[in-house]
Formats: C-alpha cells, structure tokens, sequence
C-alpha cells in the first residue's frame, strides 16, 4: 500500500492477458464465437449480393454489416466475457492464479485486456476481409472511412466485453450470471429504445400525442444504450445513414460524437469498476 | 457522553431495518406519496402545483402516518423490556433517557428519510411535465410531513415507555391513533350537526370550540399545510386558529408524548 490509499495495485497484468489469451486459443467455445464474428462478416459481404438492394455500393454494405454486426457484437462480446471469472472462481483455479505475483486487479485488468484482444482480432480480421470482397464486388467509393468503421465497432465491442467480465465478476451464482448475460443483452440491444418511449409515456400519463414530439432528454436517454452510441458514431465519423434524430437541426446542441464516445467508455469501465469493488473483498 | 445515544440509536437503526415488517411498513407511506403525486396532476384541476399537492396528499397522510408511526415506536421499549435485555443494556453505563432518546431518534429517522425522500421524488412527479415547481412549497411541506411523522412515532416510544406489555404497548398507540385521527373529527361533526339542529349556532362552531378540536395533530397537521404550503388556500379565523399556533401544537405534540414516556420511565420499577 503506498502513501495514496485508493491506489489499485495491477501487477501481473500483463502475465495475466497472455495466458489467458494463450489459454483461449485452445478453448473450442472461444474460437468459435471468435470464428462466428469473422465468417459473418465476409459472409455477409457476399450475402449483400442478394439481400441488398438492387444498386450495390459499398457505403451500402457498410451500412448493412454494421447494422448486422450492431447485433452480432453485443452477443460475443457478453459471451466471452461472462464466464471469465466466474469459472476461474467455480473451479479454484483462481486461487492458484493469485498466488502468483498477480493481483486482484491484475487479474481484471489482465482478462478485460486478453478477451477484448481476441475480439479486436476476430473483428479487425473479419473486417478487412469482408471490406476487401466489397471493394472489389461493389466499387470503392468511401473506402477511405472504412478504419474508421473498425475503429467504431472495436470500441463497441469493449463496451460488451466490460459488461460481460463486469457480470462475471460480481458474482459466482451460474443462474444470475446467465440471467444478467441475457437480461443485459436484451435490455441494451433489444429494448432500450421501447423502454425510453415506455418510461416517457408513464411520465407523461399515457398522453400519446407526447410521442409526436418527445421532449429532448428523451434522445440523450436514448443515447445511452451502446448501440445508439455506437450508430451515433458511424453516423458522425462515416456518414452512415443511421441515427439520423441525433444530427438532426431539431436536436439539442449537447448531443454529439463525445456523449456517444463517453457513453461506451462508461459501459466499458463502470461494469469492470463495480465488479472489481466488489470482488476486491469477496471470499474465494 | 454524546457518543453513547448514537451507539444505542445506531445499533437500533440496524436492527429495525433488516426486518421485513419494517420495510413493508415503510413502504406504504413511500407508495402513497409516489402514487398520489403520480395520479394528481391527472386527477386534479389545474393549476397544478407543488404547494396544492399538499392538500391533495394530506388527506391520506393523515390516515397512514400516524398507524406507522405508531407501529414503528410502540416496539422500542417494551420489547426489550419484556424479553430481559433491556436490564442487561441498563447495565451499561447508559441512562434510561438516553435509550428512550436514542431509540426515539433511530425510529423517527427510519420514518422521516424515506418519506423526506419520496416528497422529493413525488414533487419531481408533480413538476414534470405538467405542474409547476414551487421551491418554498416543497422544503415547508417536507418539514411539516416531517414533524407529523416525528408526532406519532413520540407518541409510540411513549406508548412503549409507559406500559409492561408489548400488546398493552400497542393498544395503548393505537387508542391514540383511534381517539385522534378517526373518532375527534367524528366529535367535531356530531357537535357541529346537533347545535346546528338545536339553532344554538348558524353555520360554523364557535371559534373557541374550534380551537379544542384544532388540538389535535391532524388538524394542525392540516392548518400547516394549508397555512404553509398550499398557496391557493388561507387559513381564517381568529389568531388562535392561526398556522403560527398549529405549528406550536404540532412541536408540543412531539415533545409532550416523548417527556411524558421519560419521565415516567426513568423512575419505573424495572424488576
């Protein structure tokens, strides 16, 4: 303990991301979910052929496999994380693991860091293959903001990724880490928009007409969700067309790229953070 | 010295909430504030404010604090008094007045932070989108609410001070509760109708007699609010019918309760 007393003590980090990292590889469950990202997203480069419509462009298939990925993402992103810890913790390796010269924290860290490499992999891979079959099928007009595409969806991913070990980490129990895996994905992909319009009505006791114009505070809520974030992001850096009521001239001025960008590094960090208070002090 | 009613007080704080009894009992004040200020800009005619959402939610209040006021305190004493600790806590370098005090403190606290809570959140509710926000109306009505609450639950740790039972205890709280939030106002109209029929007087009672029946701490209660909080309404009457005079009933009402219960208390025969 040094003289700061909320210092965190993260040796072992590093040791830590590399084997698990290197443990990973040779996880069937892992290397498929990492194999579910890459297939799809040259799939769907190729898919685009026939589902998209009848004038093929790659801004269009940009838009389409982001919208894909807008789903896909999430999922893995939870599901490599959610057992991370937990299962370390079930089984007691963990505490062979602390007995090392690793830390608690390290051991986070280490983990956050090893999952969301395998994933920046997975994506970073999947993507520019998938982005090379489109250049060549459908043209390259607007290849030049297509990094900045992975960038966004490597940054999406680390929201998931941090919620996942964050579930994983507060606790042990396999029915509320399941519960919460699927409650979270459910909540932040499926519902958040229904649920920002739901908690909008009940405010205004049921008066519908509110919904035609809805108050501003209601898009900022809205942007809370790392997916509207996330389409916030492709609309301001690529020009996607998603997300259109945030860069509308009716929108607020306080809603920008920033907000979306702090918001998914809060679902990246506060999970981690929270958990990590909590397992600070939990008996393995 | 200070530090000793803040153990005793403390300790009870953490005993009382963990049990369910107490937080189903907690709730429904919570509840009844949220839901009335959830339904009142619906139900209401305008304007719809923070300040006449006091009127609108006193009626209620009235009815519910004081049975869980009584409820939260009529326990405090005797139910350790009936079980033995409480010898074994007076052998402690503590006087009676300070567990009363204490205790009194902790149950009172247990009442007034989650309702002080839900007005907060209740007057956002009024405010949003439909009401206006009255700043003054909310602060005076938290304190009023407060010290309503603060009433009945002295009048509980009293009820527990004075008597050897905890079911005595509870009897005893809620003849209170009985006596002076349903059957005094019973009184009021029954007098008011027979002089009324009888032609000894036109219209209200005479304002003495009003000032009785003010006495109670429901009816200053009500003058509070609507002296205090509810802009739209004014209190009439002589100066004795005045808020200024119920805010004085209301503080008596928390104090007399409580000094009664330590004064008896600190010279009972424990044994």
């Amino acid at each position: 303990m040094s003289e700061w007393g909320w210092r965190i003590d993260t040796t072992g980090w590093q040791s830590v991301a590399r084997t698990d990292a290197r443990r990973a590889r040779r996880t069937p469950t892992i290397l498929v979910l990492l194999s579910i990202t890459i297939i799809t997203s040259i799939g769907y480069s190729i898919a685009y052929t026939y589902v998209g419509p009848s004038e093929l462009t790659f801004m269009g298939f940009l838009d389409g496999i982001t919208t894909l990925l807008s789903f896909i993402i999430p999922a893995i992103g939870l599901l490599l994380g959610y057992k991370s810890v937990a299962h370390a913790r079930n089984t007691g390796s963990i505490l062979l693991a602390l007995s090392f010269p690793q830390s608690r924290a390290g051991l986070i860290i280490g983990t956050v860091v090893s999952r969301w490499a395998l994933l920046v992999g997975a994506i970073s891979a999947g993507l520019t293959l998938s982005g090379a079959i489109a250049a060549i099928l459908y043209g390259t007009n607007g290849i030049v903001a297509y990094p900045l595409a992975i960038l966004m969806t490597l940054l999406y991913s680390a929201a998931f990724i941090g919620i996942g070990v964050g579930i994983s980490t507060l606790t042990t129990s396999e029915r509320w880490i399941t519960l919460s895996t699927f409650g979270s994905y459910f909540l932040l992909v499926i519902i958040w928009d229904g649920l920002t319009t739901a908690i909008l009505l009940i405010l205004h006791r049921f008066n519908f007409n509110i919904l035609a114009s809805p108050p501003d505070w209601t898009l900022l809520f809205q942007l809370l969700s790392p997916e509207s974030s996330y389409n916030l992001l492709l609309r301001s850096s690529v020009g996607i067309d998603v997300a259109g009521e945030y860069v509308a001239n009716t929108a607020p001025t306080y809603i920008g790229w920033w907000i979306a960008v702090g918001v998914l590094i809060i679902w990246t960090s506060l999970p981690v953070i929270f958990g990590f208070y909590r397992f600070q002090t939990a008996d393995l | 010295m200070t530090s000793q009613w803040q153990q005793v007080a403390r300790q009870d704080w953490s005993q009382a909430v963990e049990q369910r009894s107490v937080k189903v009992l907690l709730a429904l004040p919570v509840v009844i504030i949220l839901l009335s200020a959830y339904l009142y800009p619906v139900i209401s005619q305008s304007p719809i404010t923070t300040g006449r959402f006091g009127s609108f939610v006193r009626g209620l209040l009235r009815v519910v604090i004081p049975i869980v006021g009584v409820l939260l305190g009529y326990n405090a004493i005797v139910g350790d008094f009936e079980s033995g600790s409480l010898l074994l806590m007076l052998s402690l370098p503590q006087r009676r007045r300070t567990i009363v005090f204490a205790r009194y403190i902790a149950r009172a606290g247990l009442l007034i932070i989650p309702t002080v809570i839900a007005v907060v959140a209740g007057a956002g509710l009024v405010v949003y989108p439909l009401g206006s926000f009255e700043p003054l109306s909310v602060v005076m009505l938290i304190s009023i609410i407060a010290g309503f609450s603060a009433t009945w639950v002295s009048v509980g740790v009293a009820a527990s001070t004075l008597v050897a039972t905890t079911r005595r205890a509870l009897g005893l709280g809620f003849a209170t509760v009985i006596l002076f939030a349903i059957v005094w106002d019973t009184i009021e109209n029954v007098l008011r109708g027979v002089l009324l029929s009888t032609d000894i007087i036109s219209g209200r009672l005479p304002e003495p007699i009003q000032f009785v029946f003010a006495l109670s701490p429901g009816n200053a209660f009500s003058t509070l609010i609507t002296g205090f909080v509810d802009t739209t309404q004014e209190v009439t009457g002589a100066w004795y019918l005045s808020e200024w005079i119920a805010a004085i009933v209301l503080l008596a009402w928390v104090v007399g309760p409580l000094a009664i219960g330590v004064f008896r208390f600190e010279r009972r025969d424990l044994q």
